[in-house]
């Protein structure tokens, strides 16, 4: 066959790069519900959904950054030394570009490489036990698969996506739609069930044959009976434990989240269908829904910790520098339900997961309650331990409080509160001008001392006026 | 002593029984010294700890009124916020902060997602509550988010219950007020 020349304007167009910009995606759903919600439309978005531009220094001098038109220099080269855009509307009616700037994206995934943290799977961090669950990597090639992967021929592999929607999220709207697609697809759907039942067949003769010794038939192809199908089908109907089974399989649909009791999968034996045990790489797709991403969600390539931190005096480190912790909202709020305070690490909101006592006296200043007199806002270190990314593509980021052993070899401090400068009424009423320092040692209880001054001896006033009487006398 | 007097002392709050004492020590001979001092510790160490008791409460004061100077402006911080949330320094600013403070109507039709005619739901009146004012008022669908068609059989719903008695018209039904009630009284906030 003759290759189609191209013609100029489609070469145009095939080499733009406006053109490879992908779709947005979908902004991240809430739950329906019928009560009042607060939102802004304005805040940053829990992920990305739209594509960062940047251009070249030589274009930026111009304003040019591929698009229909040059952007302004006020609200990119002005205002920043590495603009980064994204595009809402390449036109309007308006006759102008709406853009703005993709830097709150940008500058997180920065901020979060500089953790130096790989992707794990998700797993539940639970908050009876210290430890954080172990990291597993999304790119082991046994975990790394979707549906079309061609590793899914080990038996021991594991998937993170199906191919059909996961049931358990849909709301029953959702789900009637999906009805009717799978009553439209029918015919197709049969057709797999013929080639299950072919091969359900084929395994039970190969079986058989085992059993008995008997291989003369092997060799003979299967026929296949419509009415043994139909049977089959009938079968099927009636038996929900291996109708779940098929059903899961030749709809490729996620397994459900597990039920709490067998007492109710017998209750409700009509309308339950048990799925096949599931083949999704984490515990937690099984419990709320496979990811919409690849579960490393592009965010940091590195398969391992195993890193060593090596202090220039100190030598080899097990966690690396602390990181500082803002306080975003603090453990005593006045409707604060969850009790827990809430910190951001590298522009990611983090529960602080460390905090066992309801009032901590000891923590970081700011935590406890909310402290407006801190400069700068409340903050506190962190080691952040491990980072995934959840079903509904939220950075889920688990961190323990440094320690003082992590803060030491950087000589990192948690930022003390001034101490209230505190003058004894006596003083204040006494009209004495000099204030005693109190920040010296106390004289031992019940030692001779007239005055109980705190100074020492050396250059207190008192003290010296009385030597030099004792040494007159 | 009239120095003495007047100088700081972390004794000096104690009353004047201490002071008796000192006077004493003073006139001591230092052949009895010994003895006194170990007297003089167990008056001091008896002495201490309703001093440091009200120095505790002293500090206590102060974090309470330290407290209470922040609680004003703590108020400003609207939004709440979710684990794996995504902030950049503009998310902080008072500006996105009045942005969370507005409740709007939620975007989508519940009835239309949960696939439910609210006609039929007529003799559930926690769901005709939720869709009613505290005055028995029918909800604006500026606040319900229903769309139009589901909007009127909602009203249309909350009128059958009232006529059919089954549904106070001027406030919400005994059993969702006793259940606010006791929601509040045990601190949650399901209401």
């Amino acid at each position: 066959m003759v290759r189609v020349s191209l013609s100029p304007t489609a070469n145009l167009l095939r080499n733009s790069r406006l053109f490879a910009l992908p779709q947005a995606l979908t902004p991240p759903q809430e739950q329906p519900t019928s009560r009042t919600v607060t939102e802004s439309d304005s805040a940053t978005l829990p992920h990305p959904i739209r594509a960062a531009i940047v251009t070249p220094a030589s274009s930026l001098l111009k304003g040019d950054w591929g698009l229909k038109r040059p952007l302004p220099a006020k609200t990119t080269s002005a205002r920043s030394s590495r603009p980064v855009v994204r595009l809402n509307a390449l036109d309007t009616f308006e006759h102008t570009t709406d853009f703005e700037s993709a830097a709150d994206h940008t500058v997180t995934l920065e901020k979060f490489q500089e953790l130096h943290l790989p992707m794990s799977l998700p797993e539940k961090v639970s908050y009876s036990s210290s430890q954080a669950p172990r990291h597993s990597s999304p790119f082991e090639t046994r975990l790394d698969n979707t549906e079309t992967s061609a590793g899914l021929d080990d038996p021991a592999a594991k998937k993170f996506r199906h191919s059909g929607p996961y049931l358990a999220s849909q709301t029953e709207a959702e789900f009637q739609a999906y009805l009717k697609t799978v009553r439209r697809n029918k015919p197709k759907i049969m057709e797999k069930l013929r080639e299950y039942f072919i091969a359900k067949r084929t395994t039970e003769r190969r079986k058989q044959a085992q059993d008995s010794g008997n291989f003369e038939e092997i060799d003979t192809p299967f026929e296949f009976v419509e009415e043994e199908f139909q049977a089959y089908v009938k079968s099927l109907r009636a038996d929900s434990i291996s109708l779940g089974a098929v059903i899961f399989q030749i709809l490729d649909l996620p397994p459900p989240p597990a039920i709490p009791s067998d007492m109710i999968a017998h209750m409700v034996r009509q309308t339950y269908f048990h799925p096949p045990a599931p083949k999704l790489s984490s515990d937690e797709y099984v419990a709320s829904g496979p990811p919409k991403t690849h579960p490393s969600a592009g965010l940091s390539y590195t398969r391992s910790h195993a890193l060593l931190y090596n202090h220039p005096r100190f030598g080899p480190q097990t966690y690396q520098r602390p990181v500082e912790a803002r306080v975003l909202r603090p453990k005593g709020r006045f409707k604060n339900k969850g009790g827990k305070a809430v910190g951001g690490v590298a522009g990611i909101v983090v529960e602080d997961i460390n905090a066992m006592a309801f009032n901590e006296h000891e923590g970081p200043a700011g935590i406890d309650q909310f402290d407006a007199a801190i400069p700068g806002g409340a903050k506190y270190w962190v080691n952040p331990v491990r980072a995934s990314v959840n079903s509904h593509g939220r950075i889920d980021l688990a961190s323990y409080r440094a320690t003082v052993n992590t803060r030491a070899p950087y000589g990192i401090t948690e930022y003390q509160k001034p101490k209230p400068k505190h003058v004894s009424r006596v003083i204040s009423q006494s009209g004495q001008r000099q204030v005693p320092r109190l920040d010296r040692a106390r004289p031992l209880p019940g030692t001779f001392s007239a005055s109980e001054d705190l100074g020492s001896p050396a250059d207190n006033p008192e003290t010296l006026a009385r030597d030099l009487m004792k040494s007159l006398t | 002593m009239a120095l003495h007097l007047f100088s700081w002392s972390p004794l000096r709050t104690i009353g004047s029984t201490f002071s008796a004492a000192s006077v004493r020590r003073w006139n001591w001979t230092a052949a009895s010294s010994a003895a006194a001092t170990t007297a003089h510790a167990s008056i001091l160490n008896d002495r201490k700890s309703p001093l440091s008791r009200r120095r505790a409460r002293r500090l206590f004061i102060e974090d309470q009124k330290a407290v209470n100077e922040s609680r004003p402006l703590e108020r400003f911080q609207t939004r709440e916020w979710k684990a794996g949330d995504i902030y950049a320094p503009h998310d902080l600013s008072p500006a996105q902060m009045r942005r969370w403070r507005v409740r709007h109507s939620p975007p989508t039709d519940v009835f239309d997602s949960l696939n439910l005619n609210p006609l039929t739901m007529y003799k559930n009146f926690s769901i005709m509550s939720e869709y009613m004012t505290p005055t028995g008022r029918i909800k604006h669908r500026n606040e319900t988010g229903l769309r139009p068609v589901n909007q009127r059989r909602m009203a249309k719903a909350i009128r059958r219950a009232v006529g059919l008695g089954l549904m106070p018209s001027v406030h919400r039904h005994p059993e969702i007020l006793a259940a606010q009630i006791q929601s509040r009284s045990e601190g949650g906030s399901t209401y």
